[in-house]
């Protein structure tokens, strides 16, 4: 009785909200306000699936907001020189640095274009929603994603012009893989695929309509949300350059939000959330940027790090004309943001200055517009009618951004009560 | 109004020509053509104010005097500046002044022959020109304001009084002083004028003769008693006759030549000039004495000062030495004379003082003799108050350096936390002959011996002395220059050679004054083709040279100029000119005159260029090839030449064992040391090593390669990834990333290599290190590696070592350096890098400290001592103390991110990166005030606008030792200073 009683407290905590990774990307996030169920009268318990799947590959948008390959969004080119900066001067790294690069980078010794192909086979969440009279409601979501990176390929830009250029080949580029497995102990360049869930997040709710007796105006919906997201999802692979994390990379996270629903007749609704996520401090052994120039596949060290995270911010204004009897079209338009991020090194061997400087902690945006196709059985079945499905299907195309990934998804949703 | 309008025309056409790619630049003035710059006003008395900021050469006009209301637009530049980055000259005599406060008065410089230059910054803090005319050689005329002004004030003194206080009949020299002599108990401050004068009715040296202090009185300048309380307006007299100048008898002072100088470091005025001794045995003389600035009361209320002279050196010091001491003499018999003309102050990178002095007692040429003796600063002591009226402050100093002693360094005990470093100093004066400064001292002979020609003018920045010289009895005229050597202590222990570092820009024109630049190491010259007849004021300047008639081609045809022949044959996108070469002409291997050549390799992928930069003409007087370079240039794409044709300067070569190599790193000159002067020309890189084969005869290459025969380059050993090849004696030096070896050099005639290996990285602390550059001379050998500097162990000869073992390596510490070593520079007495421990005093070598991996760089630099008649020890090489803390010794300068290349010609030191990250490369010149305890921020240093931002790499800078230009070697060709 008392661990059912923490549970639900656990639950109680959250107010039901969207959830979405660390990960730059804009695949569905659980719980996006564009997929909350309509809620009817006796609906006290509600199952959403969500699933999408990717309808082109995903490309990157550079920190100038330039379409790019998914692996040149932070950089271009990748710099092996600056891989090998900010070790000990004694270190292998740092004497290999050293023997390759007296003469200074010359813009391409050492540096590579990197390509990939990233997959979103598919993602979507599981959630389910209890709902009480006086408009409290309980959420849970797992999300689900099975993404990969394949066909990556690191083309060397080296010249063979001079000595450096020469011994650069010699010892660090023409073998690179292997160099950087065994100088990054363990990093792996290649392709990486992974599936898994996401972090389990449950959320408490509070929702309340109010009718108005306005021209146009004739009903207001307002909500508000708190929740927390657990650290189950799958981490970054520390050891594969290119891996993504599902959820928050292992950090507990609060979302907040409050939204507002308008009716204008039965003509459409339009509204507006706002939702915040504030992910916590977490420790654990990260990959860290030695040295300011280094690129972001390319960190050797690993190394015990905590993560202090910017403040998450998503933005959701939507208007959806009613077509008829439970059908109408959403037009959404997303925006994600998220703030800047800071490292510290967690021992003296390393500068916490240093793995500052790394870009893929500034802060990443993304913008979408959402076309979504619903319907609600429940205005064509009886109120007492147990099954009454809200069935979408739905199509989000990225617009901007910078330093995020983008993919254009195609997926569908449906939410069963009971 | 006008006057604004003409100086913006000029500043936009000034701006034209700086952009023209053009490297001297003849500034323009009147010139009837633009390779001139004045016409009908020939220039003669000038000064230099080598500002750290921003120099300016002042001029003055030695055509007779324009007859007054004559409107021809000279008059204006009777007193003339060259500024530094205009590409043009200010006038700086306008004809209405306001004079002495009244407006609008006839300026009494306009149009006048000057006949003496000097600066003088009076109450109002910004240095102007003072004059005196040849009309009005009693009066003394000072620029208050700067060129352009208007109303332009002008003060002045006139009727200047002798040493009897009778009117002088004329200044002979003058130098203007900033007094700042400030302790924790007195305050000495002040600007004055000290002029050398001559009597009434006499020459300078009769009696009557002196020193007038003149100050700023007002709206005018007036002159100072020499006795205080007297009420009469005199000099300070220097005739023969004064204790300060007679050793026993009264000597005689003689008119020529008379000198004064301010040093602003000791806050002395030194005076030079020629001196005759009474004719009895143990009759003496010195021909320098010295004078300090005595107040009669003490601020805030110094009204009445004076300048008291004293001895330079006491006559004591020279007692048995006759004519073997610098600065004085004495009789054995008989009049002898000392000659000196010129005295200059030195203030040494590691702190030092030293006076550099032109003149001699005759045993060396007077006029080409430069020494350097130390001389006392005990400002630097912050407990000693009593030092600005010391007569012991600024007089030379026992050249017995004796650290902690003699030569001592300072901190200050005010700040117990870290006892900050306060500065350097000789403080034991030169009392006794054992002390004095000898003229056959290695430390004193600045240049190693005379000067290459008649000496015209001098100038020394930090540690360099330039001297602007006459065609001699070897060498064409041009301006040479000495670098100090240090030694462990931070002494001077010697000179490097003279090396020439302008050249006139027209044959047969000599340079007859020079202004140092110190903020990029340009160089103000003033050039005609008698001393009566300088026309052309030029100044040097980073670029391509196009058309100077130098290295950048004839002024018409800059195709066939050194710099574009070059530059065409390396391919900007396989890296360019990545290496250069300089091998002056006492190289070991080439001819002796009158045969003698210098030349340059230049290196790059698959490529090789080898240029003769200066020759013997047929009168064996060596001489800077300039111009046309074009002659039977020959361009071979098979690896081998011809043998050079008639006149050949040029030898460009691809193809063959150069296709192997690839990227070329280094080129030698080495000499088969069994056989006389034979020759080779040896090149090393990626893919191995290759020789120019069969190499020249006996006699040594030739001018214009003129006995090298049909060669090709051949592979030789099997090395891989040459870093550096060295040759010192009968062997050479091969240096790779992981093995540094010996090879005899006779070898080279053969097929096969047998090298004994010195170095590998096993011989280092820890793993994965490996090499970056060596230096080799007598025993002693230098490897730089990633894990620090080493050197040859105690007892060990690196001539002769058969193993790493045999070497005994042992660590250099560098106090704070970032561990990585990667380039070494070795100055010598010989001017050959493998001379730095050679000869009696060895040499000194900067140390490039750099980590790649921190992205920092610090130079050191390291005393080494001769080692060709004595073992190797503990105490042949020395880091040099440079300090900001007590107790803790630090790098000469702190770069404050990784540079590839650091160089330093005494007075200039540089600082490059080849486009670091992606961006324009760095080629920077370090603060002019960097020295021992001097913090450089890194926004300090100056970027040298050479217009290498659209190169990405940047090779090592040298200069080219025929015609003294430097040398910038980038991928998108080479840029020079000249």
């Amino acid at each position: 009785m008392l661990k059912k009683q923490i549970v639900l407290g656990i639950c109680l905590l959250g107010l039901v909200t969207s959830s979405k990774a660390i990960t730059p990307f804009n695949i569905i996030r659980p719980f996006d306000p564009n997929f909350f169920p309509t809620y009817w009268k006796n609906q006290t318990r509600q199952f959403t699936p969500i699933l999408s799947f990717g309808a082109s590959n995903p490309h990157g948008r550079s920190v100038e907001g330039d379409t790019v390959n998914v692996l040149q969004v932070l950089f271009p080119t990748q710099d092996a020189l600056a891989m090998l900066k900010g070790f000990a001067p004694t270190s292998q790294q740092a004497q290999l640095g050293q023997l390759i690069n007296i003469n200074g980078d010359d813009g391409v010794r050492g540096h590579f274009k990197v390509t990939g192909d990233l997959k979103v086979l598919f993602s979507g969440s599981l959630i389910g929603r209890w709902n009480w009279e006086n408009g409290v409601w309980l959420g849970m979501a797992l999300p689900l994603a099975s993404l990969k990176v394949k066909n990556v390929s690191w083309v060397d830009q080296t010249k063979n012009a001079t000595l450096d250029d020469a011994l650069t080949h010699q010892y660090l580029t023409d073998n690179f893989a292997a160099n950087v497995a065994q100088l990054g102990n363990g990093l792996s360049i290649g392709d990486w695929s992974k599936a898994g869930v996401g972090d389990f997040t449950t959320y408490v709710g509070w929702r309340k309509s109010f009718l108005q007796e306005k021209k146009w105006l004739k009903e207001a919906i307002v909500n508000v949300r708190l929740g927390v997201q657990f650290p189950t999802g799958v981490r970054k692979d520390e050891d594969v350059a290119v891996s993504l994390a599902f959820g928050n990379d292992g950090a507990y996270t609060v979302p907040f939000a409050a939204g507002l629903d308008l009716r204008f007749r039965k003509i459409f609704w339009a509204g507006i959330d706002l939702t915040f996520m504030k992910m916590f401090n977490h420790i654990r052994d990260r990959r860290i940027q030695t040295n300011a120039t280094q690129t972001d596949l390319l960190a050797l060290q690993k190394t015990r790090a905590r993560k202090e995270y910017g403040l998450t911010q998503m933005f959701n204004l939507y208007a959806e004309p009613i077509i008829g009897k439970g059908l109408s079209v959403r037009f959404a338009y997303e925006h994600f943001k998220h703030g800047d991020d800071k490292i510290a090194v967690m021992s003296n061997d390393y500068s916490t200055l240093a793995a500052n400087t790394a870009a893929i902690l500034n802060e990443w945006t993304t913008h979408d517009i959402l076309i979504q196709l619903k319907y609600d059985s429940a205005h064509q079945k009886a109120e007492n009618n147990r099954f009454r499905p809200q069935l979408s299907i739905f199509g989000k195309m990225p617009f901007n951004g910078k330093s995020s990934y983008q993919v254009s998804l195609i997926g569908a949703s449906a939410t069963f009560s009971f | 109004m006008v006057h604004k309008l003409t100086r913006l025309v000029l500043i936009f056409f000034a701006l034209l020509v700086s952009s023209c790619g053009h490297a001297t630049i003849t500034l323009q003035a009147n010139g009837a053509t633009r390779a001139i710059t004045f016409s009908g006003n020939n220039v003669s008395a000038h000064i230099a104010d080598s500002n750290d900021m921003s120099s300016s050469l002042y001029l003055g006009r030695n055509d007779p005097t324009i007859v007054a209301g004559t409107n021809d637009g000279l008059a204006q530049y009777a007193i003339s500046q060259a500024r530094e980055g205009l590409g043009f000259i200010l006038p700086c005599a306008p004809t209405t002044v306001r004079l002495n406060g009244l407006e609008k008065q006839p300026n009494p410089l306009s149009g006048q022959k000057i006949a003496v230059l000097g600066l003088f910054s009076g109450a109002y803090g910004t240095k102007n020109p003072f004059a005196v005319t040849q009309d009005s050689p009693q009066n003394l005329y000072w620029n208050v304001s700067t060129s352009g002004l208007d109303p332009f004030d002008v003060f002045s003194v006139t009727n200047i009084a002798d040493a009897n206080g009778a009117v002088t009949s004329g200044v002979v020299a003058a130098t203007g002083a900033s007094i700042f002599e400030v302790t924790s108990t007195t305050q000495i401050r002040g600007n004055f004028i000290f002029a050398a004068v001559k009597p009434n009715g006499a020459v300078f040296g009769a009696a009557g003769s002196g020193i007038a202090m003149i100050g700023q009185n007002g709206n005018s300048l007036a002159q100072a008693a020499a006795i205080v309380g007297d009420g009469v307006e005199k000099s300070v007299p220097l005739d023969g006759t004064q204790s300060y100048v007679k050793i026993v008898t009264n000597a005689t002072v003689q008119q020529t030549t008379p000198d004064v100088y301010f040093d602003p470091i000791t806050q002395r005025v030194y005076s030079a000039f020629t001196v005759a001794t009474a004719a009895g045995a143990g009759d003496g003389a010195r021909g320098i004495v010295m004078g300090y600035f005595n107040p009669i009361t003490i601020i805030p209320n110094t009204v009445l000062s004076k300048l008291v002279l004293t001895d330079f050196a006491p006559a004591t010091a020279y007692a048995g030495l006759v004519a073997t001491a610098v600065g004085g003499l004495v009789s054995a018999g008989g009049v002898v004379t000392g000659t000196y003309s010129k005295f200059c102050s030195m203030y040494t990178s590691t702190g030092l003082t030293y006076g550099a002095i032109v003149g001699s007692n005759g045993a060396t040429p007077a006029n080409q003799t430069v020494s350097a003796v130390p001389t006392i600063n005990k400002s630097v002591d912050p407990t000693n108050t009593t030092w600005p009226t010391d007569p012991t402050q600024g007089a030379m100093a026992s050249k017995i350096v004796n650290p902690g002693t003699n030569l001592k360094t300072f901190f200050n005990s005010q700040f117990p936390l870290y006892y900050p470093y306060m500065g350097r100093g000789f403080q034991v004066p030169a009392t006794t002959p054992a002390d004095m400064p000898l003229f056959t001292d290695d430390a004193v002979k600045v240049g190693g011996g005379i000067a290459p020609g008649v000496i015209r003018d001098i100038q020394v920045n930090k540690d360099t002395v330039f001297v602007a010289v006459d065609a001699g009895a070897a060498n064409a005229a041009g301006v040479f220059a000495s670098q100090a050597l240090f030694d462990g202590s931070a002494a001077i222990k010697g000179w490097t050679p003279w090396q020439r570092v302008a050249t006139p820009t027209t044959t047969g024109n000599t340079i007859y004054g020079i202004g140092y630049q110190p903020q990029v190491g340009r160089l103000f010259t003033m050039e005609g083709a008698t001393a009566n007849t300088i026309d052309t004021v030029l100044t040097t300047t980073w670029n391509t040279a196009d058309n100077d008639g130098l290295l950048g081609g004839t002024t018409t045809n800059a195709q066939v100029g050194f710099v574009e022949l070059i530059d065409t044959q390396f391919s900007e996108g396989q890296g360019g000119i990545q290496a250069a070469f300089d091998f002056p002409n006492n190289t070991l291997g080439f001819a002796a005159a009158p045969n003698r050549l210098s030349a340059m390799i230049f290196t790059g992928y698959k490529q090789v260029v080898i240029a003769q930069t200066g020759a013997d003409t047929g009168g064996g007087i060596f001489t800077p090839t300039v111009g046309d370079f074009s002659t039977n240039m020959q361009i071979s794409t098979n690896g081998a030449v011809t043998a050079p044709g008639a006149g050949a300067l040029i030898l460009s070569i691809t193809g063959g064992a150069l296709d192997t190599i690839g990227a070329i790193t280094s080129a030698a000159v080495v000499r088969d040391n069994v056989i006389g002067n034979v020759g080779y020309f040896v090149v090393g890189g990626v893919g191995g090593l290759a020789v120019l084969k069969p190499g020249w005869p006996v006699v040594g290459l030739q001018k214009n390669f003129a006995n090298l025969p049909a060669s090709a380059f051949t592979l030789i050993g099997s090395y891989k990834n040459v870093r550096k090849i060295w040759s010192d004696d009968t062997n050479f030096y091969v240096l790779t990333n992981d093995t540094f070896d010996r090879i005899p050099a006779t070898q080279l005639a053969g097929a096969t290599l047998t090298p004994v290996t010195l170095a590998t990285p096993a011989i280092l602390p820890q793993q994965y290190g490996q090499f970056s550059d060596v230096a080799v001379s007598a025993k002693v050998a230098l490897l730089a590696t990633s894990q620090g500097l080493f050197r040859t162990g105690d007892g060990a000869n690196a001539s002769t070592a058969v193993s790493p073992a045999a070497m005994a390596w042992t660590a250099v510490t560098l106090p704070e350096s970032q561990v990585a070593v990667t380039r070494l520079q070795p100055l010598s007495t010989t001017g050959l890098p493998e001379g730095f421990s050679k000869n009696p005093v060895g040499g000194t070598v900067y140390v490039l400290a750099g980590s790649v991996n921190y992205d920092l760089a610090s130079l050191y630099r390291i005393a080494v001592a001769s080692t060709e008649a004595v073992a190797v020890t503990a105490a042949t090489v020395q880091v040099i103390p440079d300090y900001f803390v007590q107790g803790t010794t630090s790098a000469f300068a702190a770069l404050g991110a990784y540079r590839n290349y650091a160089t330093t010609f005494g007075a200039l030191v540089t600082a490059s990166e080849s486009s670091p990250d992606g961006s324009s490369p760095i080629f920077e010149a370090l603060p002019p005030i960097l020295r021992t305890g001097v913090f450089i921020a890194q926004n300090r240093n100056v970027q040298i606008q050479a217009g290498i931002s659209i190169a990405i790499t940047i090779g090592n800078l040298l200069r080219n030792s025929g015609i003294g230009s430097l040398i910038l070697p980038t991928n998108t060709g080479m840029r020079v200073l000249e």
